[in-house]
């Protein structure tokens, strides 16, 4: 077996503020292979975004990040700030969420793009430009010499992120790290990134964490789906594995909530929905962290903290009821 | 951007009328006969009813305004009680008060600018407090008691500096040596404001998305923070100089007043002392005239930093 | 464990306490306003505070220096320095907070119409507002004073013009953005009067806004009065204010300077606290400053 790209373990994350503290990420781990696609899945709020931003060290100054995540044998959340520059861009890209607010408003797209080349490969501006001309062309879009010069108000919202993926990809990262990439856009949108980043992974061999609450896109595009809630991991499994044989309460209810055509009740059955709120993070939880919401809660789960046990090759849950059916 | 500037010139012109016409109906305000006012102390008829007929006293007023328009575009402001041109006397004394104003922003952006940024770079570090504190405590105290306060310090007591009095500027190290304090004085409560809004505006751009990924690119800290944090916050900072110019015009008042300057600003008190309405119309016309132009410059300068504005003619 | 605890005290009054604590955790700001407060106080119960009546000559002590029987000396007539800046005070206050009453009460209407209802009035109000601003504040107290005569009412009214466009400025800048919450549209679509929404929806909304700049004014309009009355055009002797010691005490910047430390240095002080109470409470209000 082959050393992952990136072991991720124990990651917890805790933020200081001044209402309180939060504790967004509760001993994440995970692996990541290269040139492998991981789907990292939850509902808004369950930490997914933050622990993928403590990886490249982009939290705000209130979070304390602890654990490790190992990337080529060092550990990204402990090397000194240079060695981190040096990482972020260029082995380790992120992709935002909101392409509007994400470029900086006052600089050409071109020169962005430009900027993260000349820092990391040391191009001249010639070069720097040519490439970014190239790059803009990888990403499929159009009039690429002229888009170079435009400012990010005269793009529109796909072509935004395009211009964030390309600069994320500009020089060749081992992991390219996508936070709802498709969210902010329409759904016919959508579609055109999901095919770019199916695209560069098959040409470029890039390994990328994919981090969406769209089980759909999961479903499109990962190879493996690493399910979160409330900043821990609930289930872990390969994209085939999991959408056949969902373990966790949690997971089954999420792939029942999502609505489907005609069937049951001439297409008017209620959409099943899952009961409750997601816990306050103010405290580290000491019991199951679903069990307020789950069908199958009890004594146990209402006191103790489930480990994650092996339900399969490669699947594993943090249940202690896991199994069950659900009708596709 | 052509769109832009010409709706703000446009706008410009009109707040340009609306100004002179509320100036010239304050004049026309006055209690009593504004023959008078204008004729000063001569109560002969003949002379009040030469004035009248002068003054188009006996026209309907937006007749008279437009008369006292047209010559006000001409250059011609009417005559003071010593019977000199009005608009001779501001123009000899506007360049004093132009250098003070120019040394003072000079001064209050030099001061400012930096330290802004440096209390929005280290927020919550000591330096960060002790800026902030300083700037509050400039913003606190009143221009003409700085002014004294200097005075007391550096001209009495130490001996360093000229208390007063302006040298022209065919003598430069003098000239300079009489305006250094009045330029600090006038530049103190200036550059506490820029401060506080660089601070905030440094903060603002520090915190946003771009910053997150400008750092996500692997740029030093450099590059983010002063290139990319700052180029943003350079654009809030330029509204904020704009707004800040009619203090500035209130300081060098006060300011000349203390240190002996005879320039635009000295010109203002006396005129009142004097009750030379003339003059004073015309003094306050200058004023919002050059308030009304320097904004539109800083209007133009935003619009070549935004590109929002510069390429689309909007603001988002 | 459960779900985050419903506190038995209404939205409102939970809101309240949650600013008091934050506010009280800035012993800065909490310093400005007591002493802020003393400044207002001292200048309502300035005879009891003050040793000697501001006016009372002391011929015998003239210029003295600072001794047990005049806590800040004497000056040149003979008045006791420390009894002049405390009565000092009450002009100053009157002038801020009267001044500061005054141009609210004119901006915050016109704000809300120009903010509100937009339309051809919103670009009438913008010009006019803009064409008030263009004439520098002090030009333009010094034109009324031309007009009107020198007084401390007078003053208070100039420093009220004075202030009006900024706060104009604010008030609609505030109903503008609140005319887009969707509670206003709400209350739009259910048929509530301009009126109601006006007086239940907005003007509530915008308060703290005001407030903050409210606070903010009233140091600036302080060190106005003060400038004013330096200059000649504000309180008349024998009334006093900080502004009208400090032009007495030009004259006798050489021999006893002292003279003009004290009640600028008074000016100093209660501008600051105020300034420190407007800053901590805009922290405060304001959930996107971060400090």
């Amino acid at each position: 077996m082959t050393t992952p790209l990136l072991e991720v373990s124990d990651l917890s994350v805790r933020f200081d503020t001044d209402d309180g503290a939060v504790h967004a990420v509760d001993r994440l781990a995970y692996t990541l292979g290269a040139g492998e696609v991981l789907g990292l899945v939850g509902e808004s709020g369950c930490g997914k975004s933050v622990s993928a931003l403590s990886l490249l060290g982009l939290l705000p100054a209130t979070a304390r990040v602890t654990g490790e995540a190992l990337f080529e044998g060092v550990n990204v959340l402990d090397v000194p700030a240079r060695q981190l520059r040096r990482i972020r861009g260029k082995e380790i890209s992120f992709v935002f969420q909101e392409p509007m607010t994400s470029l900086n408003p006052v600089f050409t797209v071109g020169k962005q793009i430009s900027e993260v080349l000349r820092r990391h490969l040391e191009l001249s501006s010639k070069e720097a430009r040519k490439r970014t001309v190239e790059l803009l062309k990888l990403v499929r879009i159009p009039a690429a010499e002229r888009r170079a010069d435009e400012y990010p108000h005269q793009l529109s919202g796909g072509m935004r992120q395009r211009v964030m993926i390309a600069m994320a990809v500009a020089c060749d990262p081992k992991i390219l790290i996508a936070d709802e990439p498709t969210t902010a856009l329409d759904v016919t949108i959508q579609a055109g990134i999901l095919d770019l980043m199916r695209d560069l992974r098959e040409r470029l061999g890039t390994a990328i964490i994919l981090i969406t609450h769209n089980l759909g896109v999961v479903a499109d595009i990962a190879d493996r789906v690493v399910v979160m809630y409330a900043g821990r991991k609930a289930e872990e499994a390969p994209v085939r594995e999991l959408f056949a044989r969902p373990q966790h309460p949690y997971t089954i209810g999420l792939l029942n909530a999502i609505p489907r055509l005609g069937e049951e009740g001439n297409g008017r059955a209620r959409l099943q929905e899952i009961p409750g709120r997601v816990p306050s993070l103010s405290e580290p939880l000491d019991h199951c962290a679903f069990a307020d919401r789950c069908p199958r809660a009890d004594d146990l789960t209402r006191s103790h903290v489930p480990p994650l046990e092996r339900v399969g090759p490669e699947h594993l849950v943090a249940c202690f009821h896991p199994g069950g059916e659900w009708s596709h | 951007m052509g769109g832009f500037v010409l709706r703000k010139l446009g706008a410009a012109l009109i707040v340009l009328a609306i100004a002179s016409f509320l100036v010239f109906l304050g004049i026309r305000a006055l209690p009593g006969d504004p023959a008078l006012a204008l004729g000063g102390e001569d109560r002969d008829p003949k002379v009040l009813a030469q004035i009248r007929h002068d003054y188009g006293l006996d026209q309907p007023i937006p007749v008279q305004y437009v008369r006292w328009v047209g010559h006000a575009l001409q250059g011609d402001l009417g005559q003071d009680q010593r019977s000199l041109s009005v608009a001779h006397t501001i123009i000899h004394k506007l360049p004093v008060t132009l250098e003070l104003a120019g040394l003072s922003v000079l001064v209050a952006i030099i001061l400012g600018v930096p330290t802004g940024v440096l209390a929005a770079v280290r927020r919550g570090k000591p330096i960060d407090y002790v800026s902030t504190g300083v700037a509050l405590v400039g913003l606190s105290v009143p221009h003409f008691w700085l002014g004294l306060m200097m005075i007391i310090v550096f001209a009495v007591d130490l001996h360093w500096l000229p208390a007063g009095d302006y040298v022209s500027i065919s003598h430069p190290l003098a000239n300079l040596e009489h305006l250094v304090m009045p330029a600090i004085v006038l530049g103190t409560g200036f550059s506490a404001v820029l401060m506080r809004q660089t601070r905030s505006a440094m903060l603002e751009s520090m915190g946003a998305d771009y910053v997150r990924t400008a750092r996500a690119k692997g740029l030093s800290e450099w590059k983010v923070l002063g290139w990319h944090a700052f180029r943003n916050s350079l654009i809030t900072v330029t509204t904020v100089i704009g707004l800040q110019l009619g203090a500035l015009i209130s300081g060098a008042v006060i300011t000349e007043q203390i240190f002996g300057i005879a320039g635009f600003g000295r010109l203002t008190i006396e005129s009142v002392q004097q009750r030379d309405y003339t003059l004073i119309q015309g003094i306050v016309l200058v004023a919002a005239t050059g308030y009304v132009v320097v904004n539109l410059l800083v209007d133009f300068l935003y619009s070549v930093l935004n590109p929002r504005i510069r390429v689309s003619g909007r603001p988002t | 464990m459960s779900y985050v605890e419903v506190r038995p005290l209404g939205p409102a009054a939970r809101r309240r306490r949650i600013l008091r604590r934050r506010f009280l955790r800035r012993p800065l700001a909490v310093v400005g306003l007591v002493v802020a407060l003393g400044f207002v106080i001292g200048a309502i119960f300035a005879p009891l505070i003050a040793p000697y009546d501001y006016k009372e000559a002391d011929f015998n002590a003239v210029l003295a220096h600072p001794s047990s029987k005049h806590l800040f000396g004497t000056d040149a007539l003979g008045h006791d320095i420390f009894s002049q800046v405390v009565f000092g005070a009450r002009a100053s206050m009157e002038a801020g907070v009267l001044a500061t009453l005054l141009a609210l009460a004119v901006a915050i209407p016109v704000g809300l119409i120009a903010g509100y209802y937009r339309g051809w009035v919103d670009p009438v109000i913008a010009r006019l507002t803009d064409a008030l601003l263009a004439f520098p504040f002090l030009i333009l107290a010094v034109g009324l004073a031309a007009i009107l005569g020198p007084s401390l009412k007078n003053a208070i009214l100039a420093l009220g013009i004075g202030a009006v466009p900024q706060l104009i400025r604010i008030a609609r800048g505030e109903a503008l953005a609140l005319r887009e919450e969707d509670y206003v549209r709400a209350a739009i679509a259910n048929g509530a009067s301009d009126f109601t929404i006006l007086r239940r929806h907005i003007l509530p909304n915008m308060m703290s806004t005001i407030i903050v700049q409210a606070t903010v004014t009233i140091p600036i309009l302080i060190i106005g009065e003060a400038t004013l009355s330096f200059l000649g055009l504000g309180v008349q002797p024998p009334a006093t204010s900080w502004g009208v010691q400090l032009r007495a005490a030009q004259d006798y910047l050489f021999d006893a300077p002292r003279l003009a430390v004290y009640p600028g240095v008074a000016i100093v002080v209660a501008t600051l606290s105020f300034n420190l109470f407007g800053d901590g409470l805009r922290d405060v209000l304001d959930p996107r400053t971060q400090r």
